[in-house]
């Protein structure tokens, strides 16, 4: 039986990273995959709907590329090489990881892994023994026990992202993240979307104007979003029915194909974790903040720790675990965590919202900032957009940020850096940014909290509002 | 053969010391048995004398540094007599703890000596506590004494470069530690490469509870000051300190205290307070008790504490079985006590065992005060001054009388409002007529 110093189950972006890390550290290690290296993120989740999305976005582009003088005639689209694209870069991806693997050291082996005792994992039948077992094997889409949930054409992410053509039109059931990123998809590729939520609005947990302004969009482009409504029975076939319930109103949506998004649940059955006595909380595996469960030699990263089900907190829990598997001491700390949605204009956000900081008792100053007064969002062709920037009025800490914008998603690491080095707004006002850029939002949003913006009108109230209809 | 001078243990508490003064300076003649230094412990203030004779070849520890017991604090032995190997252990350890005993050196400076690593650095105790009382790394100060030893005066003419005044901070940091008015230069940084950070200025601002004014300077705190600083924060925590106060009629107790001064007999206010308390005390026993989770523990003797102000701080010497003992054998006892605190010269037995505090500071014109239970005591009295006032009599007529505020505080959490009422009630009726005591 082979003996090492640290074993790794499950190969997504917690997993290999955590399993290069303990390499790193001088630890023997291997890592073992059921299915493909990368896990969700690269081979069902963040790149593959990012990779489709960019496509469609530029096929958007193309149409309204006359605004911009450009005329390319006869613009049209095939899924079929859209999807070939995203799997070029998938595969590439996926054999980047394993070379990144191989030159560290870490022994790879395929297949599904039990745990056996605390320090053996059984691996189709060969055994694996290690010091330490960091478990990262991740999550898969949730299907509820709606009635008529297996029928035709009713899917999950997983195959909604191995499509090689395009229906129609969609009914979307959930409004969260991968919900309106699939939505923002679709409608691009001009297909009638409808989105049925659960909740009074889309994106729970997202600002709440920038929620606003999102679904105006997203109406203006032909989606159709239903809100407070409850699903109760679906229909697979050529065209699928959703039953739902509003209002106390019984109605019903049809597509040519439903896709479930409504959460994911953690893969932690069948892999051994009850004989072992891992303790868990609904499902997913209880971690301290060292990513240690309650057996000491077993740590625990990624979405089975139900903490936030994002690729980047995966990966920074691997590297606090596999630090702590090298002895060290460290902890993980998921204050200033950003969040991104790919939706057109993109969101991210990071920290508190204006509202959860006075719910926490600050006395918060914000500062906006209108996307459609920057020079380059204009050049790109953005019309609406929102920065807003959240502190504490005394100390000027930046509390949060929320950004709606082209590029939001690269531009809110410049936050969380600031954040991250505690500067306060007045280091992010008085740092020089490049022109052009749309990241003169967050510098024009910092000289707004006090009230020193150049250009913007002069404050008069609900500033923002007002343009946000333009 | 030279010798080291330690830090010696007095009494079984006692951890540490704090160096108050050197009586002989380096250099100069020891004799065995005279006062080599004084130093201060939780509770006293002592003067060590030397074990050996010869000259004071070196100080390592310095007026002001708190030394754990048993350390060498300095050698003796004969002039020009080569130390170096009693210096070694002494003086590395001793360096290092000196610096970061009750200063907080900038990060930076600590950059600045890791340099100068390996290389010994000799100063004098004076210049250390220059620097100390500057806030300074004195290890940074180039000497100008023989082979280049730090003295005062390098220390006083010294002048940091910037880096050194302004410790790397975040900018969130340094506008927090701004607005509470803390200097950075007392606050050690937790960040990359020592930075400080908004979580260090949050932690310095919780234990100094309240911010050090910008150009204040930096008093370490002395053992003494420690443990009342605890002891008093953590009495006001675990108990449930409730206060009464009454007026007293002390116009029986001067004609007492005249009639026994005639005959020769010196008491003081307080004795005859005390004196009265330990006969209360008898009579309410839930007073002379201490408060467990478990139980009440009741004492069958009165041990009563009596503060004493000292220079350092304050101590509470203790009058043993105070309720068996006339006024002016308690009148005796605390003389003595007293005696013994303002010198230092109490000894554990002195100052431990109490059931029961009185206070006062009558003597400093204060006429009420609450004062905060020395725990595990359940109650405490404050003594006013004694002041003549206008007293409304029964039939109105108005009568100049003196009068003494008493204000008693008690754990609620073993004793209730009536019975303490009560029991205060007592202490001014037997005040009021001396003559029960009897
Ligand atoms: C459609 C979609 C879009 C997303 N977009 C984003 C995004 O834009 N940004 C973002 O941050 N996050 C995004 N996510 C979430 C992100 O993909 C996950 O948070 C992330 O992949 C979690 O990483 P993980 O390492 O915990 O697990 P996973 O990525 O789920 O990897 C777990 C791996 O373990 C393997 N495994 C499981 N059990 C075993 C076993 N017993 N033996 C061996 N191997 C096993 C699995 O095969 C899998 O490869 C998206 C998710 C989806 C579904």
């Amino acid at each position: 039986m082979e003996k090492y110093d640290v074993a790794v189950l499950g190969g997504g972006p917690g997993g290999y990273v955590a399993a290069i890390r303990c390499a790193q550290y001088g630890l023997k290690t291997v890592l073992i995959e059921a299915d493909e290296l990368g896990g969700t993120c690269l081979n069902r989740g963040c790149i593959p709907t990012k990779a489709l999305l960019h496509c469609a976005e530029l096929y958007e582009s193309a149409l309204e590329s006359m605004e911009h003088g450009v005329f390319t005639g006869g613009i049209s689209f095939n899924y079929a090489a859209l999807a070939r694209r995203k799997d070029t870069i998938v595969a590439k991806l996926r054999a980047g990881i394993a070379s990144l693997e191989k030159a560290h050291g870490v022994t790879v082996i395929k297949g599904f892994g039990v745990l056996q005792d605390p320090h053996t994992i059984n691996v189709n039948g060969n055994l694996v023994n290690a010091e330490k077992i960091i478990l990262a094997t991740g999550s898969a889409p949730a299907r509820p026990p709606i009635p008529g949930i297996d029928g035709e054409n009713i899917i999950t992410s997983d195959e909604v992202l191995a499509m090689t053509e395009c229906p129609d039109s969609f009914v979307i059931i959930g409004g969260g993240v991968i919900g309106m990123e699939f939505a923002t998809l679709f409608a691009a590729l001009g297909k009638k979307v409808t989105v049925i939520e659960m909740m009074p609005s889309i994106l729970p947990g997202v600002d709440r104007d920038i929620v606003r302004m999102l679904s105006q969009i997203l109406q203006k482009k032909g989606v159709e979003l239903v809100t407070s409504a409850r699903v109760t029975s679906l229909q697979g076939g050529k065209t699928i029915k959703v039953n739902y319930e509003q209002s106390g109103q019984v109605k019903s949506a049809t597509g040519a194909c439903c896709v479930i998004s409504v959460g994911r649940k953690p893969m932690t059955a069948g892999i051994g974790l009850e004989a072992l006595g891992v303790r868990m909380a609904r499902s997913f595996v209880e971690v301290d903040d060292r990513l240690r469960t309650n057996i000491p030699n077993i740590y625990a990263i990624g979405d089975i720790t139900g903490k936030m089900q994002l690729a980047h907190v995966a990966t920074a829990q691997g590297l606090v675990a596999a630090a702590n598997c090298a002895g060290k001491d460290e902890k993980i700390d998921y204050s200033i965590v950003p969040a991104c949605i790919y939706t057109s204009p993109e969101i991210a956000f990071v920290g508190m919202t204006e509202e959860k900081a006075k719910e926490a008792g600050k006395a918060v100053q914000c500062g906006t900032f209108n996307v459609a007064g920057n020079g380059k969002a204009m050049i790109m062709g953005a019309k609406s957009g929102i920065v807003k920037l959240v502190t504490d009025e005394a100390t000027g800490e930046i509390l949060g940020a929320q950004l709606f914008a082209p590029r939001a998603t690269d531009m809110i690491a410049e936050l969380c850096v600031a954040m991250k080095c505690e500067g306060t707004i007045e280091e992010l006002a008085a740092t020089i940014h490049p022109h052009p850029t749309v990241s003169e939002v967050i510098m024009e949003a910092a000289h707004d909290v006090e009230g020193l913006c150049c250009h913007s009108m002069p404050k008069v109230k609900n500033i923002w509002e007002k343009r946000e209809v333009q | 053969m030279a010798v080291k001078v330690i830090m010696p243990k007095q009494g079984l508490q006692m951890t540490e010391g704090t160096i108050t003064r050197w009586l002989v300076e380096e250099g100069g003649t020891v004799t065995e048995g005279q006062p080599l230094f004084e130093m201060e412990t939780d509770k006293l203030t002592i003067t060590i004398d030397a074990t050996h004779s010869g000259t004071l070849l070196k100080i390592i520890r310095g007026e002001g540094d708190v030394v754990p017991i048993t350390e060498t604090i300095a050698i003796i032995g004969e002039p020009g007599e080569d130390y170096s190997s009693l210096l070694d252990e002494g003086a590395a350890s001793g360096g290092s703890e000196a610096a970061e005993g009750a200063v907080v050196i900038p990060p930076v400076a600590k950059e600045a000596v890791a340099a100068t690593e390996g290389k010994r650095i000799f100063s004098t105790p004076r210049a250390r506590l220059r620097a100390e009382e500057r806030n300074l790394d004195y290890r940074l100060v180039p000497g100008t004494g023989p082979e280049g030893l730090i003295i005062e005066r390098d220390v006083l003419s010294y002048v940091p470069p910037a880096a050194a005044v302004e410790p790397k901070a975040t900018p969130l940091a340094k506008k927090v530690a701004a607005l509470e008015g803390i200097e950075l230069a007392a606050v050690s940084g937790s960040g990359s490469r020592g930075k400080i950070r908004l979580e260090d200025v949050r932690a310095k601002l919780s234990q100094s509870g309240s911010a050090v004014e910008r150009g204040e300077k930096v008093i370490p705190l002395s053992s003494m000051r420690k443990v009342i600083a605890t002891r008093m924060h953590e009495s006001l925590q675990i108990m449930a300190q409730a206060n009464h106060r009454m007026s007293v009629d002390m116009t029986q107790a001067t004609g007492l205290r005249e009639q026994l001064k005639a005959a020769g007999i010196k008491v003081s206010y307080n004795d005859i307070v005390i004196r009265c308390v330990a006969k209360a005390l008898t009579e309410f026993p839930m007073m002379n008790a201490s408060f467990t989770e478990q139980a009440i523990i009741q004492k069958e003797y009165v041990h009563i504490g009596m503060a004493v102000a000292v220079d350092s701080g304050l101590i509470v010497p203790v009058i043993r079985d105070a309720d068996l003992m006339t006024l002016p054998q308690i009148a005796a006892v605390t003389a003595q006590l007293a005696q013994k605190a303002k010198s230092g010269a109490l000894q554990p037995e002195d100052y431990t065992g109490g059931t029961f505090t009185v206070t006062n500071l009558g003597m400093f014109d204060v006429d009420s005060f609450t004062a905060i239970i020395n725990p595990p005591e359940v109650g405490i009295l404050a003594v006013g001054k004694i002041s003549k006032q206008a007293v409304v009599q029964e039939d109105d007529s108005i009568l100049v009388k003196p009068m003494m505020q008493l204000s008693l505080t008690y754990d609620h959490r073993a004793v209730d409002g009536a019975p303490a009422a009560q029991f205060l009630k007592r202490i001014k009726t037997l005040l009021e007529s001396p003559g029960l005591l009897i």
